[in-house]
């Protein structure tokens, strides 16, 4: 990591050594630097709420539409790589429809939920649904000021999108169309049969056991036999095509006169999967499918003098389509199953299988039917606002009507089939059974309610601005099988003052309620105050350091709460202060069954004093612009979360409370400290502008205490003092050369090729209690980004480069060869074996499963870390004179490509970002746009 | 500018909101069962009971709940393993091992092996959730109503009298609960002395006597009834009299002595045998019995067997917490029944094999005649026969017992093989009789079953032991009930025995009319008798002369037992120990 650094220090030095003159070409600066947001009159989107970004002291990242619509993806969240500071996003899953990532504001505050709160329009709805063509901005709120006023949802940090308004105005058409493929970033290389057959042979002999296979029989062998009894399949080939088409396409409408102001969009996303052999079903497809429409009017309406209406209407239409086995089922057997044990499709056409060997990856993907998934959603909210100038200037009073309403329905067309194995005499041998396409149905209803009020009041009055907002909200969620509505209700408020236009100061509270606790203790508040100093309007210091164009000190410290560590849906999943009793064990009476009878006992323990977790957030920021060429910022804050949701685990058992129902009490503490910086240098020079921005992020948590950790004797065992997450395992010495003596292993007498694990507790015994920290989390502690525009006349190109360290992974599964008789990856030629002894890392090839080796340890410890260039585009204006006779404001043609590469010196096996599953995959696209 | 009175309408929808969401974050009406509801009638509340009643011991361990699951033995094996009542195999033998190797420790003490800790707790807790509630119940004023709730007061005070006792032949002095705790209370984990642990339980035992009716009726039967909370405190006191807690010396050195032992009082004997005395005067007086009919084999089968109280007049405490045995979940019966059995015939996990060591118990039926190594299997006490299945014994008629090997290819190993020449794990040459139920592989529907906790020919050994440890010798009282027990089985009384010679021969009897009733183990424990706890166990293995059919039985070591002193007393969870620090000292050597 340290390189990183270092290398990035570089950089920002390199640039200002060859900084070029301070001539303003202003305008094209505005240009190239319209994505990013700069210090000056740019509104930032806050809570409840805009703020000037030269303004804004709160800590808040945002991002806006001409950035987000560089990338084409299904999933909102994954045009976010890299964007915003302090969030960091994960992907999980590629397939198509399925693939929304997870996000992370500033990593991780606390061992229970540490997702963030995502709000459109100022309400809770799914933001991975709607289109990029409709958003306007995203924000990311982070710090105590900004997200205090959320109460008990702004723990975890708030993320805002806000979509696309109309302007006063005539009306302004966007025809967006794009085209393109994704195809399979990396493909592992797995053992092909003949290596497979004599690795296996040898693990075989290793083991003492039979060999298996004659690999001299396999394709490459020196005697290759019947290639219909000696197949070699390379599934992936096999199965998988190079391209998939993605196609987008929207259509956008907006303008309108003093009285009212409309935005359309119209946005038809396809995105199909890479499956081969996917049309050979009548009637059906079982390719990997996402069709989308968004549908989206945003009407503001002057309906008479003072009085305001918002009617926004969001509504999304989904269709999923997808083989009838699952993609984590299909991907599996793709790379699992050995190339050699059966044909794909016997001669006869019959499906190739034994009896050991049922999953066919080509049956899985053709031969189990199709599941089908057809969603809808409405994001409905009406909007009154009414000016209340006429009393004091600057008031204004509004009430909000909001619903979210998500509904699937499920149709799943499911069959099994048969799969035949083949002699040497041609003889097929049938294992299962073909049946016909069984229906499987279901549904789910989810709706949540919002009712919101707010009084607002902002005012200038000589060199004083305030801008003051006091709010009333109310949520409940409406859902399938349970009759409890989880709600929230509360008021909060927030105080901006200026002075001057430099000393700035913000006060932000917030009273909020769930249904989750006691009613006598339901209501918390979250207050927050944040500072601000914009040095550089100081006269003394513009007369002294005039290229010093804005410089800006800023902090906050407050309290954010969270009830979101509450994730159950019905009576005993939400309510812990009222005691249930249940039916446990019964007993039975006399003589006969009748007189069976059932048993009470108490159920979970209730625990009435129950609360919320607390986010104790400080922050301390700078932002500086020089010349005005370059911005800096860099903040530091750290994140105390108190009285974390926590099994009572360690109450006495005398208490007879059996484990599975203890309470929960507040018993846990996490601090999270980092710190976010940021560096962007932007200028022009004749028909050249350029910017180039780069982000730093870090972040690393520390369990302070945790209620249910054991009470383990040995420190190396200890949760507390490590991150949320910390990976455990086994510290690895070395391999075994079967002569040295050595501490006895748990797992049995080690033979030569085994691992040896270090005594971490110092006792004569290596077992479970060595445990030790090793490698980090799952979720990255450094992310950066760098991200680089460069216009010339009417070209347009960007890049952003996107990275992650201080992340580890424990290869477990797939990736221990010949694990339950798998395929085996790249690593397999690691393992140990009696002519690799001096350079194998990982231990003794096995066919068998190994309690020492194949446990968590060091040995099995990978990192994720990448590079990847996440998005480059190269795009042509056509010039306006020809645009202007055509009647065309602006026409561009573009060609994109998303994730194109990945720098990764750890392994070679699958990208790092998709280890199991679906893998990673990479985009090309091209599109025009036309605004006429 | 002019008024406008449309200018309210935003404010009016303002105070509307505010004023209508008073409730709104109430929770939902709901039926939720609460306390209030449980104890809203008596039927509801003896379910609180009931949660008690299914955790008494039980000796039908099962494996099928998961090895969390107060019924799961020893990994589904049975404490006979553990001494030289029984060998074990599969998985429950190796956790056996564990113990004998001593691999276990206060941290993996449970939940594979013996003891059920958190569960005496559960119980204990479930009983005084309803002596604390259930006077709460409305309407129940009538005297039988009265009575009623008095009986199941006692019945809950019996039960957490008897898992005190579990706990306390388990642990030796306990900290003391006597409330239903909160999580926020401060729990006192100080462990009690010894005396005063067993003079809380008799406390708690006697007030359960005095509120028990003096029978149930026979729906009933599985109810922790007046003589079954006298015959606990029977027991309870004879092992407190016993050398492992009445002694002036620890079995390992241990600072804290009074936790493990109370001072050595010949009297301890006398406080017994009059406990002992009690029972067996309210059982004549009560219509207990041992069963009788002339029938040796059948009585002793009855009384393990039959749930009808009128005519199983033996056992004083039945426990139905495992209630019934399914024909096609007969592996719940895995411990004592087919399970025993050698790998090839049936597919249940083999649990507890009977030794050699306790087939050499049993004596001759002819007090004259001596053992046939030929015949080894012919003439002996008939309860061997209701025991221990030898080589050819027939399986409910579905077919013949075979633990043969070829004579011509014997595997040495353990004595062991199957059908296929393969090793199919431990055979001792023996399959449990007793506890079998191979008639629900013919029948093919559940039958009912039940635990013995406690027999009246225990209690009549133990007084005879009292009565001989009292007085230093066998009285005329001490032949009477110690000969009642051996005459019922048809063996010869016994006459004319000095003081060690009765005892012999009251260790002897308990073995063979209490095996594998839970009991040897523990009295093993209690006499410390070392000798036999690290003795040598003895399998049989049965060679057959594949030509002429010919049997021969040839004696086998299975294993040497080593039992670590520790181990006469259980190790606290080190959790608990830990959570509980300094209060909860641990047992000595763990």
């Amino acid at each position: 990591m340290k390189n990183i650094q270092t290398k990035i220090l570089q950089l920002i030095l390199l640039l200002v050594i060859l900084m070029p003159g301070i001539d303003a070409v202003a305008q094209q600066l505005k240009e190239v630097t319209d994505s990013l947001t700069t210090y000056g009159g740019q509104k930032i989107n806050i809570g409840y709420g805009q703020q000037s970004n030269e303004k804004l002291i709160e800590s808040v990242s945002s991002i806006s539409s001409s950035a987000l619509t560089k990338s084409t993806v299904n999933a909102t969240g994954n045009a976010l790589f890299g964007r915003l500071s302090g969030l960091i996003v994960r992907q999980s899953n590629s397939e198509p429809g399925s693939d929304v990532p997870s996000l992370r504001v500033r990593g991780t505050g606390t061992y229970t939920n540490s997702e963030p709160v995502i709000l459109i329009d100022g309400y809770e709805a799914d933001f991975n649904k709607i289109s990029l063509s409709e958003i306007e901005s995203i924000s990311v709120l982070k710090d105590a000021a900004a997200t205090a006023i959320y109460g008990l949802k702004g723990a975890n940090g708030v993320i805002l999108v806000t979509t696309k308004r109309g302007k006063e105005g005539k009306t302004q058409f966007e025809v967006n169309i794009q085209s393109g493929l994704s195809n399979i970033m990396q493909s592992p290389k797995l053992l092909d049969a003949y290596n497979y057959a004599s690795l296996y042979n040898k693990a075989l002999s290793m083991d003492g056991l039979a060999p298996l296979y004659n690999a001299d029989l396999y394709p490459g062998g020196a005697t290759p036999g019947d290639p219909i009894l000696y197949p070699d399949n390379n599934w992936q080939n096999q199965l998988t095509r190079n391209s998939a088409p993605l196609h987008n396409a929207s259509f956008q409408i907006s303008g309108g006169t003093s009285g009212l102001k409309y935005y359309v969009n119209l946005n038809y996303l396809r995105s199909e999967g890479h499956y081969k052999y996917a049309d050979i079903n009548d009637g059906y497809k079982t390719q990997s499918q996402f069709d989308r429409v968004n549908i989206r009017t945003n009407l503001d309406i002057d309906l008479v003098k003072n009085l305001a209406i918002d009617v926004d209407l969001g509504i999304r239409f989904e269709d999923r389509n997808s083989p009838g086995t699952s993609s984590d089922g299909i991907w599996n057997s793709i790379f699992q199953t050995p190339g050699l044990l059966y044909n794909m499709i016997n001669p006869n056409g019959s499906i190739g299988g034994t009896t050991d060997y049922r999953n066919n990856p080509y049956a899985l993907i053709t031969a189990t039917g199709y599941q089908g998934n057809h969603a809808r959603d409405v994001n409905a909210t009406i909007r009154a606002r009414y000016d209340f100038s006429f009393i004091t200037k600057g008031l204004s009073v509004g009430a909000d009507f909001s619903v979210f309403d998500q509904s699937y329905t499920i149709d799943n067309k499911i069959r099994q089939y048969a799969v035949y194995n083949i002699d040497g005499e041609r003889t097929y041998t049938k294992f299962g059974d073909d049946t016909n396409l069984a229906w499987q149905s279901g549904s789910t209803y989810f709706r949540r309610n919002n009712y919101a009020a707010d009084v607002t009041y902002q005012r200038t009055l000589g060199e004083h601005s305030f801008d003051a907002i006091a709010l009333f909200k109310m949520t409940r969620i409406i859902r399938q099988s349970t009759h409890h509505k989880p709600s929230n209700m509360g008021i909060s408020g927030r105080v901006n003052y200026s002075f001057r236009d430099r000393y700035l100061a913000e006060a932000t509270w917030s009273y909020q309620g769930s249904e989750v606790f006691h009613p006598d203790r339901q209501f918390g508040f979250f207050p927050a105050a944040a500072l601000g100093w914009i040095v550089s309007k100081e006269k003394f210091f513009m007369d002294k350091v005039p290229f010093i164009n804005h410089l800006k000190f800023r902090g906050s410290h407050g309290v954010s709460g969270s009830d979101m560590f509450v994730t159950g849906t019905d009576v005993a999943g939400r309510i812990f202060y009222n005691q249930y009793y249940g039916g446990l064990g019964g007993y039975s009476f006399g003589v006969d069954a009748a007189n069976s009878k059932g048993g009470y006992g108490e159920l979970r323990l209730a625990n009435p004093m129950l609360t919320w977790e607390k986010s104790y957030k400080t922050d301390l920021s700078a932002d500086l612009t020089l010349f005005n060429r370059f911005d800096l910022g860099f903040t530091w804050f750290v994140d105390n979360r108190k009285d974390i949701f926590t099994l009572d685990a360690n109450a006495p058992s005398l208490i007879g409370i059996s484990s599975a129902r203890l309470p929960y009490t507040n018993n846990g503490e996490v601090t999270n400290r980092g710190y976010e910086t940021s560096f962007r240098y932007y200028d022009a020079v004749g028909d050249w502008s350029w910017s180039l921005a780069v982000m730093l992020d870090h972040n690393r948590s520390e369990v302070i205490s945790k209620g249910d950790e054991p009470f383990y004797q040995e420190a190396n065992r200890l949760r507390t003092g490590k991150p949320v997450g910390q990976i455990f395992g086994m510290v690895s010495t070395g391999l075994y050369d079967g002569t040295s003596d050595y501490t006895p292993h748990l797992w049995g007498p080690l033979v030569a090729g085994d691992l040896m694990y270090a005594n971490m507790n110092g006792d004569d015994v290596i077992d479970d209690r060595d445990v030790a920290a090793i490698g980090y989390t799952g979720i990255p502690e450094y992310n950066y980004s760098l991200d680089l525009s460069v216009r010339y006349k009417n070209f347009d190109f960007s890049a952003l480069m996107q990275g992650q360290d201080n992340v580890s992974l424990m290869l477990g599964g797939q990736f221990i060869p010949f694990r339950g008789k798998m395929n085996a990856f790249p690593n397999v030629f690691d393992s140990w074996t009696p002519e690799t002894a001096s350079t194998a890392t990982l231990p003794r090839l096995t066919t068998l499963d190994s309690q020492n080796n194949h446990r968590s340890s060091t040995s099995w410890l990978v990192s994720t870390n990448f590079i990847k260039l996440r998005n480059i585009e190269l795009g042509y204006s056509f010039s306006e004179q020809l645009l202007t006779k055509m009647h065309l404001s602006n026409t561009r043609l573009y060609v994109r490509g998303m994730n194109l590469l990945t720098w990764n010196n750890s392994f070679d096996m699958l990208d790092p970002e998709l280890m199991t599953g679906y893998p990673a995959l990479r985009t090309f696209m091209a599109g025009i746009q036309v605004n006429f | 500018m002019r008024f406008n009175q449309y200018k309210l309408i935003p404010v009016a929808f303002l105070f509307l909101i505010f004023f209508s969401c008073e409730d709104y974050l109430e929770k939902p009406p709901s039926a939720d069962r609460t306390l209030d509801v449980v104890f809203s009638n008596f039927q509801n509340a003896e379910q609180v009971l009931n949660e008690a009643y299914f955790l008494l011991p039980t000796g039908f361990t099962y494996l099928d709940q998961g090895a969390w699951n107060p019924h799961a033995g020893i990994y589904g094996g049975n404490v006979a393993m553990l001494c030289d009542e029984a060998e074990g195999l599969s998985t429950p033998r190796q956790f056996a091992m564990g113990y004998n190797d001593a691999t276990i420790n206060s941290s993996t003490i449970y939940p594979f092996l013996e003891e059920k800790w958190p569960y005496h707790w559960s119980a204990i807790r479930s009983c005084y959730l309803y002596l604390e509630n259930i006077e709460k119940v409305p309407g129940m004023t009538s005297e039988s109503d009265k009575q009623l709730i008095r009986a199941r007061k006692g019945e809950a005070l019996a039960m957490i009298g008897l898992q005190y006792f579990e706990m306390f032949k388990r642990y030796g002095g306990m900290p003391w609960m006597n409330k239903v705790y909160s999580p926020v209370d401060q729990v006192d984990m100080t462990r009690l002395s010894v005396e005063a642990t067993v003079d809380s339980i008799v406390g708690v035992l006697d007030r359960s006597i005095a509120l028990l009716p003096s029978r149930f009726e026979a729906r009933d039967f599985g109810r922790l009834s007046k003589i079954g909370a006298m015959a606990v405190k029977a027991r309870l006191l004879v092992f407190a009299a016993s050398p492992l807690f009445n002694s002036d010396e620890t079995y390992m050195a241990f600072g804290l002595k009074h936790l493990i032992c109370a001072p050595y009082k010949k009297d301890r004997w006398n406080r017994a045998a009059s406990a002992c005395k009690d029972v067996i005067t309210f059982a004549e007086q009560n219509g207990y019995k041992l069963i009788n009919t002339g029938n040796p084999g059948a009585d002793y089968k009855t009384a393990w067997r039959e749930l009808d109280a009128t005519v199983n007049t033996e056992v004083l405490l039945p426990s139905r917490s495992r209630p019934q045995l399914k024909a096609q979940m007969y592996q719940r019966a895995k411990i004592y029944a087919r399970t025993a059995y050698p790998g090839q015939y049936h597919s249940g996990i083999p649990a507890t094999q009977p030794t050699q060591n306790l087939v050499d118990l049993y004596e001759m039926k002819d007090p004259s005649a001596t053992k046939d190594p030929t015949k080894p299997y012919v003439g002996l006490d008939p309860r061997f026969y209701e025991t221990i299945l030898t080589q050819g014994a027939s399986w409910a008629g579905i077919f013949n017992i075979d633990f043969s090997v070829d004579k011509a290819n014997v595997n040495q190993v353990l004595g062991n093989n199957n059908s296929t020449g393969q090793q199919a794990g431990f055979c001792s040459g023996y399959a449990l009789g007793k506890f079998g139920f191979p008639e629900v592989d013919v029948l093919r529907q559940e039958i009912q079953i039940f635990w013995p906790y406690i027999r009246l020919s225990d209690i009549y050994l133990m007084y005879a032991e009292a009565l001989n440890e009292a007085n230093s010798g066998p009285s005329a009282e001490a032949y009477k009930y110690f000969n009642e027990v051996r005459s019922r089985a048809g063996m010869t009384p016994v006459s004319g025995l000095n003081y060690q010679q009765m005892k012999d021969k009251i260790v002897n009897e308990r073995a063979v009319e209490l095996a594998f009733e839970q009991v040897r183990y523990w009295d093993l424990k209690r006499w410390k008798r070392l000798d036999i706890l690290r003795g040598t166990n003895y399998g049989i293995q049965v060679q057959k002369n594949k030509t002429t059919n010919e049997l021969t039985y040839v004696r086998f070591e299975a294993t040497k037992r080593k039992f670590p002193e520790n181990q006469y007393l259980w190790a606290f969870p080190l959790t608990d120990v830990l959570k509980a620090a300094p209060n909860l000292v641990q047992n000595p050597g763990w």
